[in-house]
């Protein structure tokens, strides 16, 4: 097992060093730089100079790369950004608090819903309730996030006011649970949908799968009462491929938080981003997709060693080759 | 024990049973080593990557049974079947999907809009009429936008932008995809470990953040959107391929040819092509509903579509104020509905493709 | 089996658990909004929306506007320029000159930071020195280029220690010296609005490369004005506390916030009292909003003066001929914008002075609407109407987008083909700077005490549009070396006549913004220019 784990940590280093190489050129190639956007274009061209000299950018490219390469690894630094000079780690260490519990939630109330109906779906298939998940996972799947978020806003704040309309907390309010819990929601749900939508559907087919399985209906034929067959036996080996799933999300959930956050100002990486690229702000955009890239291998790796553990088979495939 | 044991064995390769052997993101090279080593019996191909629900993912080969081929492929029978659903058939199977009839429907009517725009259209989209921001009347039946352009004529000519970003974008990666997946599951080795390592790197950045960067950098517009779309988006179709190839390359037909002497072009293009357009042709549905949705979202944050061409997406962008939103429904109710049922068409017609291109489907 | 099973679908559970319990610690300590936060009740407070996020608070190179709000808060200017277009004493009592060069700038007797030490002239000129610091590389040095002793770009030449045209008189009094004579507005308006002084005991330490990074720039804790930084979080709220000991007196008010938002929010949070009031030009309401703000219960709202201005940069290697850019300049249908779009809420104006201006001639009307006069003229020229011009407008306005849209239209009309895209500022600003554009539309706000350096930039040899006209530059080198108001108005007369001929960039609206505060405010008014002058006198009932 630990063989496995090494091997496939390290085939993860050179992927992440193309990422970084990749991030690189494209910030490069981008027209406009961080000088442009900080100063007027009346500005004398020494001044221009001197500011491009103290952010580093008039050296060359792969200069500045091998810096901010040897800076990362000796000592975990991602640099300034360069336009509020706060270090880039703290700034994305605070907006991955906002971002991940928006994630998280989204995740948890997507499979919430996505479980539950998926399974009920496959024990009653072709059920009125059967075809009813399907459209509505259809329908998750369908509908913007934006959209949504709109409508949402629509409903909830503007007739309704029940929730606020966008942010993360009450200015000047008390800032806690409750506070966070109303402003959370309205994002979550549209994140929410997506996720169900995407699970449902998956659910039921992998749910299905195993209900054709002769163990179970060998199963049945002992007698073994239907629920006990699809709640202890079906259920469990069904949901196990979710590890996986939420694996996916990952990606996808950080994409969708960009348009989400956007709408709803939730005060996270997504935001960061989008300000970012308008900005010209390398440094950050730079750290941004580094983390990002690292949480979405990380979330990976995570998922395929659960399923070393589970399954010696996997990893064997991998020390047969060491060997070989 | 046994009945752990039994649940994979079936599940390897097959439906959602077993995610871990799908070919995990990093597995590329590894894999792509030590081949296809383990024959084992199980459906792969075709079946497999049909039976899950691939669209949303990018991903898609990560989902179980997508790939099989990339950890031991089954035998290539089913993938050798799907070529041979007959065209009948497979119509047969496809009307019996009533929503994908539906959608389907959808879809013309939509395309035909889309082609025949300028006949239709009761204005120019972009001419500026001397009503601004009215609600709807008999003269502008979905009313005018705030600069007093026609909304209906909008509308329609918008679909043509959602229409070809989404097909574009999925023939570009589609295209790529099939192309470089094609080359990395037939040479193997270091080809392939190559191949597989550029897939992961594009896979490891998220994906609408990647495109959110790229399009701010070589500026939005439409012919872009669908470059970015569509060089961006190959990676799963690759995946997806290269699974399916090293499952078919075991299958006996293809062992025979090889053992014919027949030039590996002629291999690759005439026996194993065939046999993956498919699963191709299903997750490239879901691929164009997907692109469609990035289309719009891309719009929605300025990054797409210019001004003055009309997209669903950068029409609802202007319904970010209050006022829009409370008292001219007109503007941004029509667009959003637009893209819902465009979308959900598409899915719609996906899956009744996966239902009747599906071999075990045999009721 | 049962114990492989159980165990899998444990781990599933226990790592999304952990997800889930490890957002909610990550997030608690970053982004609490402050336990000891005043209590709704009992403490006074106000809260000002904005919806460009202050990305920084460094007084010497703030970034946009609210950023340069923020920071005057905290760190006064010597004088502050109000909506009369007036200068208000604020750090400095008094600014004073008999012979246009030498400037006398007397502090304030009671001015002291918040760690009880006096703010003294020692400070302003140490404040000085960094401004003119290349290594700091202000953004803001070019406009102390005038001072004695500094070079073209504001900054102290090499292997000087001390800017020569600062002199130190006593604890609170220092004078400048200019290179040139100046009058004393100009001098108010590049130094003394743009200098917020800064405590050199808190900065002594720091070298000036690492100013910009250092705990203090990210969070000041040594400051003089009104209110102390309490809590800033930039991309959402800045909150301020009271400064009790303040020279012109303890504000009446607990805290003042402002709050991040998006356009849209500006309306519906200050419909539900989340905001009390906006700064016009950086907590912009959306022009189609105007008339649900005016409507809401409990709101005043104050109608700003015009001032963000909406320039076409013509590139003149593809457009040659001054008819050819008259003819544009004809074809926008300018009034219909002003009173379609903006519902009145704007005025045309086709140069650079708006009706607030007071260098405004009111005998050079605007170009009028005149399509066919347009088409003319571009016959005339020989304009080739197959030609398509790439109009390139600035993103994330969409009134300036849709204006954007209908000027395309005009264009059109009148035969000139035109292919739009939107660019973010830097991008945009890239290209006009590299001329690499055919038509450009950006929103500019020239500061109306003194347009010169901004008239200056456009007109004068490296303009981003290539024009170049010896009696438009003779006209500007004689503003800048005159000190007498009268003559000065009557050159930049002359030159709105030549620029009507010429029209090198012509103007197409300037917007007024809406201000909104709530009557629970007393004292506040939504202003651009001094709204926060007065602030310590600021109220809530």
């Amino acid at each position: 097992m630990l063989t496995y784990v090494l091997r496939r940590l390290l085939t993860a280093v050179p992927v992440l060093l193309g990422v970084t190489v990749i991030n690189f050129i494209i910030m490069r190639m981008a027209p406009g730089n961080p000088v442009d956007m900080l100063v007027s274009p009346k500005l004398p061209a020494a001044a221009a100079e001197a500011r491009r000299l103290a952010l580093g950018l008039n050296e060359p490219a792969y200069v500045q790369y091998g810096l901010w390469l040897k800076n990362l690894l000796l000592h975990g630094d991602l640099g300034y950004s360069l336009i509020t000079y706060e270090p880039v780690t703290r700034v994305i260490f605070d907006r991955m608090g906002p971002t991940l519990l928006l994630m998280g939630t989204a995740l948890a109330l997507g499979l919430l819903v996505a479980v539950p109906l998926g399974v009920l779906s496959a024990t009653r298939q072709y059920s009125k309730l059967d075809y009813l998940a399907s459209t509505g996972s259809f329908l998750g799947l369908s509908v913007p996030g934006f959209f949504l978020g709109l409508g949402l806003i629509y409903l909830f704040a503007i007739q309704l006011q029940w929730l606020p309309s966008g942010g993360m907390t009450e200015l000047g309010g008390s800032g806690g649970f409750v506070d966070r819990l109303r402003h959370l929601i309205l994002p979550a749900l549209v994140l929410a949908a997506a996720v169900a939508g995407r699970c449902i559907r998956y659910v039921r087919s992998s749910m299905l799968e195993i209900l054709g399985h002769d163990y179970l209906r060998t199963a049945r034929a002992k007698g073994v009462r239907e629920t006990l067959v699809v709640g202890r036996h079906a259920m469990r080996n069904a949901l196990i491929p979710i590890v996986t799933v939420i694996g996916l999300e990952m990606s996808v959930l950080l994409g969708g938080a960009v348009v989400v956050e956007q709408v709803f100002a939730w005060p996270g990486i997504g935001q960061l981003t989008l300000s970012s690229i308008m900005s010209r702000d390398y440094s950050t955009l730079m750290g941004l997709n580094l983390v990002a890239a690292v949480s979405v291998i990380a979330v990976n790796l995570a998922t395929d060693f659960i399923y070393a553990a589970v399954d010696p088979r996997v990893r064997t495939s991998y020390e047969g080759e060491g060997a070989a | 024990m046994n009945l752990f044991r039994r649940y994979f064995s079936v599940g390897r390769g097959r439906g959602p049973a077993m995610p871990g052997t799908a070919g995990p993101v990093l597995s590329g090279a590894g894999r792509g080593q030590s081949g296809p080593a383990k024959p084992e019996p199980g459906p792969g191909g075709l079946e497999a990557a049909a039976s899950g629900p691939l669209g949303p993912y990018r991903d898609a080969s990560r989902l179980p049974g997508a790939g099989p081929g990339q950890e031991g492929p089954g035998s290539a029978g089913p993938a050798a079947e799907i070529g041979a659903v007959p065209g009948r058939m497979f119509l047969q199977r496809f009307q019996r999907h009533k929503l994908g009839v539906a959608g389907a429907i959808a879809l013309g009517v939509m395309a035909l809009a889309a082609l025949l725009a300028p006949l239709i259209a009761p204005y120019d989209p972009n001419a500026v009429t001397d009503s601004f921001g009215e609600g709807p009347s008999l003269r502008h039946w979905l009313g005018t936008d705030p600069i007093g352009r026609d909304m209906l004529s909008r509308l329609i000519y918008a679909a043509r932008v959602s229409l070809a970003a989404g097909l574009g974008a999925m023939a570009i990666a589609a295209a790529i995809g099939t192309l470089l997946g094609l080359i990395a599951g037939y040479a193997g080795g270091w080809i392939d470990n190559v191949i597989m390592r550029v897939t992961d790197i594009f896979m490891a950045f998220p994906y609408l953040m990647l495109i959110l960067v790229v399009a701010s950098l070589v500026g939005p517009g439409l012919t872009n959107i669908i470059l970015i779309l569509g060089l961006l988006g190959w990676p799963a179709v690759a995946r997806l391929v290269r699974g399916n190839v090293l499952a078919i390359k075991q299958a006996d037909y293809v062992t025979a040819a090889v053992a014919l002497g027949l030039s590996r072009t002629r291999i690759l293009l005439r026996h194993i092509l065939p046999n993956t357009v498919a699963p191709i042709l299903i997750y490239a549905t879901s691929g164009v509903a997907g692109a469609i949705l990035d289309e719009a979202a891309l719009s929605f944050l300025g990054l797409g579509v210019q001004p003055p061409d009309a997209s669903w997406g950068n029409m609802l962008a202007s319904a970010q104020s209050l006022t829009v939103l409370t008292s001219q429904p007109w503007l941004w109710v029509p667009p959003g509905v637009a893209i819902i049922v465009t979308v959900l068409a598409v899915n719609f017609v996906g899956d009744a493709l996966r239902d009747a291109l599906d071999p075990r489907n045999r009721h | 089996m049962k114990r492989i099973g159980k165990g899998a679908l444990a781990l599933v559970l226990s790592a999304s658990l952990a997800l889930v319990s490890a957002c909610s610690n990550a997030n608690a300590p970053a982004n609490e909004p402050s336990a000891e936060a005043p209590a709704a009740g009992g403490a006074k407070s106000v809260t000002v929306g904005v919806t460009y996020a202050p990305s920084n608070i460094n007084p010497l190179a703030p970034v946009g506007l609210v950023s340069t709000y923020v920071a005057s808060l905290l760190f006064p200017p010597l004088v502050d320029l109000d909506s009369d277009l007036q200068y208000k004493p604020m750090l400095a009592d008094s600014i004073e000159t008999s012979d246009n060069k030498t400037f006398t700038i007397k502090l304030n007797e009671k001015a002291a930071w918040t760690d009880g030490k006096p703010v003294t002239a020692d400070d302003v000129i140490f404040t000085l020195g960094l401004m003119t610091n290349p290594k700091v590389a202000s953004n803001l040095a070019y406009l102390f280029a005038i001072i004695e002793g500094l070079d073209d770009a504001g900054f102290l030449p090499e292997g000087q220690s001390a800017i020569s045209g600062v002199k130190k008189v006593d604890e609170r009094t220092l004078t400048v010296t200019v290179k040139a004579p100046t009058t004393l507005s100009i001098f108010q308006d590049t130094i003394g609005k743009n200098l917020l002084t800064l405590p050199q005991s808190a900065l002594a330490d720091i070298a000036p490369e690492e100013l910009a990074k250092s705990d203090f720039m990210q969070k000041p804790d040594v400051t003089s004005g009104p209110f102390k930084l309490a809590e800033y979080n930039r991309d959402q709220f800045v909150r301020l506390e009271a400064n009790d000991a303040y020279f012109k007196g303890a504000p009446k008010l607990d805290s003042l916030n402002f709050k991040v938002l998006q356009g849209n929010a500006v309306t519906a949070q200050l419909q539900s009292g989340e905001i009390d009031m906006n700064i016009p030009s950086a907590g912009v309401i959306p022009v189609g909003d105007y008339e649900k703000v005016k409507g809401l219960q409990g709101i005043r709202t104050v109608e700003a003066a015009p001032l963000a201005t909406q320039f076409m940069y013509i590139n003149e290697a593809v457009v040659p001929d001054a008819k050819q850019r008259q003819a544009i300049s004809y074809a926008m249908n300018r009034q219909q914008i002003v009173d379609k779009l903006l519902h009145g809420a704007g005025e045309v104006v086709d140069s650079y002075f708006t009706s607030y201006s007071p260098y405004r001639d009111e005998s050079v009307q605007p170009a009028a609407y005149d399509p066919e006069k347009a088409k003319s003229l571009l016959a005339e020229s020989g304009w080739d109407s197959a030609k398509t011009l790439r109009l390139y407008v600035l993103s994330g306005d969409a009134t300036l987008e849709q204006a954007a849209n209908i000027v395309a239209e005009n264009l059109r009309a009148a035969g000139v083909q035109t292919k739009i895209q939107m660019m973010d500022l830097a991008t945009l600003i890239d290209n006009l700077v590299k001329m690499d554009y055919d038509l450009g539309i950006l929103t500019v706000s020239l500061t109306p005490i003194n347009p010169l350096p901004d008239i200056a930039y456009f007109l004068k040899e490296g303009n981003p549009s290539g024009y170049k006209n010896a009696e438009a530059e003779k006209l500007l080198d004689a503003i800048a070396a005159e000190t007498d108001e009268a003559k000065i108005k009557q050159s930049y007369s002359d030159l709105q006549k030549i620029i009507a001929q010429d029209v090198p960039m012509p103007a197409i609206y300037a917007t007024k913004a809406l201000g909104a505060v709530s009557e629970r405010v007393s004292g506040a008014e939504p202003k651009d220019f001094g709204m926060f002058i007065n602030v310590y006198e600021w109220d809530v009932k």
